[in-house]
């Protein structure tokens, strides 16, 4: 068994101390996937996370996908869509606040690292009722092509120009709350914490 | 002929009988595992996926009688730690010297949390167990909680056998794929809940800011969304400061009972680049458009279909 397999396994028995572990993850990330070793460890990890599921896994890293990846159609930002105007007050619930500095400080946790945030074409289908609740679909949606299937050691195209900064304070403030009012229990607050990396934003 | 209604009968009551039988065992295990997520003491290595990437966490939960706690700690990328006690929620970066708080007591939920609204969930998902695997070197009953239509995820629980414990959970999408997989490595059962003094870091000399202030829950619960799946109610509405600059952002959370979706709505800043269209992130998907000289958010563990309906039937004279 290699040191890299060995260092997998003892992962997944959490023999690694932290910073094993994080030298380990930050390697795997790194690694080109032209590295066959480094595809192998995809795939036992894919292999120990899927279990039971056989066909499930979002990192298959067969070919197909790979090729699936190069294929990948270039990422647009989908256009704004022209909307009635609402003539809405703002007035009416914006009010002044102090603390602005203190405002400003909450994007110093609510960074989310850019890797996987992949702008998605904006679907034209049309809406399937017009009623307050929309009812069950029973049909099938477009598939998807290729939606997250990225590997750490692409490069990948930044999204700043996509509102991403903003988009990633929404998501942590989004995750802090999400679990409080699901059964989802510890997921959103998991997701929080692995998100990654935190920048502070000047005020 | 009365022989053969007798045991037409029979088998309709075999039949009704089983299926009474399952419902009970899914009720039983959704109990089971509400319990032990609340009332357990446990620990260990939390492996979370989503997108590409791949995270481990240091997890461990603890019920006393003043309550119960969780903290995460994050094993690889920068260091960070949340403390969660009481619906109040504290985040701790050593390497910035900070650490922030936010508490949820202006926000408390309409929703009512399982068990109380298992039946309405059963509106909308299909549950059903799925046999049994092992995970973190525990023996565990799959649950397979699947959407009735397209507009939300569907999920695989993996619960240790004897306590109900979540070891592991997928969130699938509509074609069954796994969009974020989170996994317990190992697990520990505790006997009494481990002390805190260990776990917390130190954090003296560290910056310390209040993420609620300036927080304020609406005075009354109004929605800005015309178009909602089924079961989605508005769950919280609340404003706050902008993260960064003037004026405030509105907040407004729907949930079905198992996922969530927030709208943000905020003075739209020509200087600011925001979010048009739709993104991904492992399970969350989200969607922005500006309107009027507002912007819109939609975030959600949902799919991309579900953001972009919501946030295009926002409607915000709504709100006024």
């Amino acid at each position: 068994m290699s040191e890299r397999k060995q260092q997998l396994s003892e992962l997944l028995d959490n023999e690694l101390n932290v910073s094993e572990i994080d030298g380990f993850l930050n390697d795997l990330k790194r690694d080109p996937l032209a590295d066959g070793e480094t595809l192998q460890h995809y795939q036992l990890i894919a292999d120990a996370m899927k279990d039971e599921i056989s066909d499930a896994s979002f990192l298959d890293i067969s070919g197909a996908v790979m090729h699936a990846i190069d294929a990948e159609p270039p990422l647009v930002p989908a256009k704004p869509v022209k909307r009635r105007s609402s003539r809405f007050d703002w007035s009416n619930w914006t009010r002044p606040v102090a603390g602005m500095a203190v405002a400003a400080s909450v994007a110093v946790v609510t960074v989310v690292t850019l890797r996987g945030i992949q702008p998605e074409v904006a679907s034209n289908q049309p809406l399937i009722a017009q009623t307050s609740e929309v009812m069950p679909a029973p049909v099938a949606l477009q598939p998807e092509v290729a939606r997250n299937i990225r590997v750490a050691s692409t490069d990948q195209p930044p999204v700043n120009n996509n509102g991403s900064a903003a988009l990633r304070e929404y998501m942590m403030n989004h995750s802090e709350y999400a679990g409080q009012a699901t059964m989802q229990g510890v997921m959103p607050y998991a997701r929080v914490v692995s998100f990654g990396q935190y920048q502070e934003h000047s005020q | 002929m009365l022989r053969a209604a007798g045991f037409q009968l029979l088998v309709l009551m075999s039949l009704y009988s089983g299926i009474a039988v399952a419902a009970d065992d899914i009720d039983s295990w959704l109990d089971k595992m509400q319990h032990a997520m609340d009332m357990k003491n446990y620990e260990g290595t939390l492996v979370i996926r989503h997108g590409d990437d791949l995270n481990a966490l240091k997890f461990v939960h603890g019920h006393t009688k003043d309550g119960d706690w969780d903290s995460l700690e994050s094993l690889n990328g920068e260091a960070r730690q949340v403390l969660r006690e009481n619906g109040k929620v504290t985040s701790i970066f050593p390497q910035r010297k900070l650490v922030t708080r936010s508490t949820d007591v202006l926000l408390s939920p309409l929703h009512p949390r399982l068990p109380e609204n298992r039946e309405v969930l059963k509106k909308f998902y299909d549950m059903s167990l799925a046999g049994e695997g092992r995970v973190a070197k525990k023996q565990a009953q799959i649950l397979v909680v699947k959407p009735k239509d397209n507009f939300r995820y569907g999920y695989r629980f993996w619960l240790e056998k004897d306590t109900g414990l979540l070891l592991k959970c997928d969130l699938t999408d509509q074609q069954g794929k796994v969009v974020e997989q989170l996994m317990f490595s190992d697990l520990k059962l505790l006997d009494h809940a481990p002390s805190r003094q260990n776990l917390a870091l130190n954090t003296q000399g560290f910056k310390q800011i209040d993420l609620d202030s300036g927080r304020q829950a609406a005075a009354e619960m109004k929605g800005a969304a015309r178009k909602l799946p089924q079961g989605f109610r508005l769950t919280r509405a609340s404003s706050k400061p902008v993260f960064h600059g003037d004026g405030l952002i509105r907040q407004m959370v729907y949930s079905d009972g198992m996922a969530s979706v927030s709208v943000f709505i905020e003075q739209h800043m020509p200087e600011k680049e925001k979010l048009q269209g739709l993104v991904s992130m492992g399970a969350l998907n989200a969607f922005g458009e500006s309107l009027d000289g507002y912007h819109i958010t939609v975030i959600g563990e949902v799919p991309r279909e579900t953001v972009q309906l919501i946030g295009q039937s926002i409607q915000l004279e709504d709100l006024q």
